[in-house]
């Protein structure tokens, strides 16, 4: 019998200067619980000894590493050290441009070389993880993440594979019968660098947030809140390619629901395996996820229009069934978020993407919880056997 | 932006046939096919498993939706409703159901439909979406009461070629013209041949919509004989200003119409009032705002993409 977990002590692993930080260790006071506080910067600069505060059987949240700009820089700067002479986009101090797309392999093996001294470095302590290491590494390479979903049994959109170039993406494209993809960051997170690509053989189109910059002859990649149509040939050919540099991959784009004339997807919050806050964002352009400050909806309220067609049981049914497919890939994290797309049939859905650190919505709860507090809650309420799923 | 799919089409619920179940209830329901992306079962084999149904003759209404999520043109899909007009005795078809997200409207690729006039005498209703390489030959069918061009840029050699048709039972009509960046072309005085008693003499109600030339379309109306023969007049989704807004209340045979339509327009609240005063009654749902630059004004049609 192993003794149970220390359900008081909890360690945040942040950039404290994010407000996630800040606002999860609010959460965490109001309940009385004072956690320990460490800072990506600390580990960065080699002081693992912060480590050692960790308690045995505690509680440890990592988060997002944000869009600090040091943080940024000093991630990607380790993660071009161990590169082994890996051609890279040249993104770093003291070059580093604000808003310019940071999420380029080197910036990747950093951030996964970070965790990696987390995981090597507490291995023996066993921790409750909201969000574990492992699962983490995995969600930010989103095209293994989608490919493990896709075997086991999870409905993804069609997958293309990774893209190296323009005319590799016409290539697949032709192969697997699709005019419409959707073609993505390989490391990045939710909208960023993502573009929406539309041909009928004689025009082509792009949707994308992608804004480029041809600064001396080298094409550099920013990213906007701003979606923007681009219908120039020579413009697409440039953007997918330089897309491609920064390690792309291409899958079907799943044709979205509609609600209020817009269309929509849906981020699910799944806590302790059970999905709880659940939110559609709407959008008029084919581009739902930019961010979480856009239109949404509650998921009582997916109406075709004004008067009909709530989303029915079937479909709840399939988004529940999903979540449940879902946490088998990603079993070591009490949390996990996901966005999911309800097909415009309304009769199936498919899983965009999984995110480690999707929680950060404001304004919506579940059974009274926001979605900080429903994770404590989880680790103050749970039985002893169900913590102990999320221990290792 | 096309959001849905049909719920209904010559009033019956529309339900996407399902290969598994065939065809079990074709009196009340207009069966849509259409690529379908939850399986395997290419359209053209959904298709073909319809038309061959043992119940094919009882169908009379049928909806088209996304034949091709690679971009193909309709033609086989004219092909193999018209070498199965032996069985199909159709009256109602939509051809191309399918919204914005799985293909935009002036992406949709079609070929020549003239086929289908020949093959379905007995057609009461045809409805098309999207214009690309859209070719409709000389039209001429004695039943046809309903006809609908939905495009987001509507060539004149098609939309000449409506206007030129012999529809004697013809009752609605309804064009898109959509703008000139997607195919639209011509001059709006050319559809004086919707004029013509002889040809459409039965013709009641009128949609001229989604065009960026709607005032000049409004103001080409109110000099036609034709407005007062007409009982309804749909002006919806187009670049419809005060200036379109002040011809027709100021005509004579518009005031004597029963309905106006205009869902999306960009005429004020002062023009409303205008429309408002002839008595016709005013449906004016969805009153936009044009986009300013830089001193220029923007006009954005409901659907052209």
């Amino acid at each position: 019998m192993t003794q149970s977990v220390d359900r008081d002590r909890w360690t945040l692993l942040a950039d404290l200067r994010d407000v996630r930080a800040q606002s999860f260790a609010k959460s965490l006071r109001e309940r009385g619980i004072e956690p320990n506080l460490i800072d990506y910067r600390d580990l960065l600069r080699g002081k693992l000894e912060d480590l050692a505060d960790v308690g045995e059987r505690s509680v440890l949240r990592l988060e997002s590493p944000g869009d600090a700009v040091d943080l940024w820089s000093e991630i990607t700067n380790q993660g071009r050290e161990a590169s082994n002479g890996h051609r890279e986009p040249a993104v770093s101090p003291p070059e580093y441009e604000r808003g310019r797309l940071a999420f380029t392999p080197a910036w990747y093996r950093g951030w996964c070389a970070l965790l990696e001294r987390v995981r090597r470095t507490l291995s023996d302590r066993r921790l409750l993880y909201c969000a574990h290491p492992d699962d983490i590494v995995f969600s930010f390479d989103k095209l293994r993440s989608q490919q493990a979903l896709a075997a086991a049994g999870v409905d993804v959109p069609r997958l293309l594979g990774s893209i190296a170039s323009y005319s590799e993406l016409r290539e697949k494209m032709h192969e697997a019968r699709l005019a419409r993809v959707f073609v993505k960051l390989r490391h990045g997170s939710a909208g960023s660098g993502v573009l929406a690509y539309e041909t009928n053989g004689s025009r082509e189109q792009i949707w994308t947030t992608i804004e480029s910059r041809d600064e001396e002859g080298e094409l550099k990649l920013f990213n906007s809140l701003k979606q923007r149509r681009v219908t120039d040939l020579r413009a697409i050919e440039a953007i997918v390619d330089a897309q491609a540099a920064y390690g792309s991959f291409a899958e079907e784009w799943v044709p979205k629901a509609s609600c209020a004339d817009k269309r929509f997807d849906l981020r699910v919050l799944i806590v302790g395996g059970a999905r709880a806050h659940t939110v559609a964002r709407l959008s008029r352009s084919p581009l739902t996820n930019l961010h979480l400050f856009g239109e949404r909806r509650d998921l009582s309220d997916l109406r075709t229009d004004d008067a009909t067609n709530p989303l029915d049981r079937e479909i709840l049914d399939q988004i529940d069934a999903t979540c449940g497919r879902v946490t088998k890939v990603y079993g070591k994290s009490l949390h996990l978020a996901l966005d999911i797309a309800v097909r415009h049939t309304r009769r199936s859905v498919a899983v965009l993407e999984v995110n480690s650190f999707g929680d950060l919505i404001h304004g919506v709860t579940h059974r009274g919880l926001t979605p900080y507090e429903a994770q404590i809650d989880a680790v103050t309420t749970f039985d002893a056997e169900s913590l102990d799923r999320y221990v290792s | 932006m096309i959001s849905y799919n049909l719920d209904r089409f010559d009033q019956k619920p529309v339900a996407d046939f399902d290969p598994g179940l065939g065809i079990a209830d074709p009196l009340n329901t207009s069966y849509r096919v259409r690529a379908e992306y939850e399986d395997e079962i290419p359209f053209q084999d959904r298709l073909a498993k319809f038309l061959s149904d043992p119940n094919i003759s009882k169908v009379n209404s049928l909806v088209i939706g996304a034949w091709s999520i690679e971009g193909e043109s309709s033609e086989s899909v004219v092909e193999m409703l018209t070498a199965a007009s032996d069985d199909l005795k159709l009256e109602a078809l939509f051809l191309g159901d399918i919204v914005s997200e799985e293909q935009e409207i002036s992406w949709i690729e079609h070929g020549d439909i003239s086929p289908l006039f020949l093959a379905f005498p007995d057609l009461r209703i045809l409805r098309v979406r999207g214009s690309n390489s859209l070719q409709v030959g000389t039209i001429r069918h004695e039943k046809l009461e309903q006809l609908a061009f939905e495009s987001g840029g509507l060539p004149s050699s098609v939309w000449l070629q409506v206007v030129q048709a012999d529809l004697p039972s013809l009752e609605k009509l309804e064009l898109w013209f959509g703008e000139d960046n997607y195919g639209f072309d011509g001059d709006v005085a050319d559809l004086a041949g919707l004029n013509d008693e002889t040809r459409f003499p039965k013709l009641k109600e009128l949609g001229l919509m989604n065009s960026m030339v709607q005032n000049d379309i409004a103001k080409w109306i109110v000099q036609q004989p034709i407005l007062a023969r007409l009982e309804r007049l749909d002006m919806s989704m187009g670049a419809l200003t005060d200036e379109g807004a002040k011809a027709l209340a100021e005509s004579k045979a518009f005031s004597e119409l029963s309905s106006f339509k205009i869902h999306y327009h960009f005429v004020s609240d002062e023009g409303l009032e205008l429309l408002g005063k002839t008595g016709v009654s005013i449906d004016a749902a969805e009153q936009e705002e044009a986009d300013e630059d830089d001193g220029e004004v923007y006009y954005y049609i409901g659907v052209s993409e």
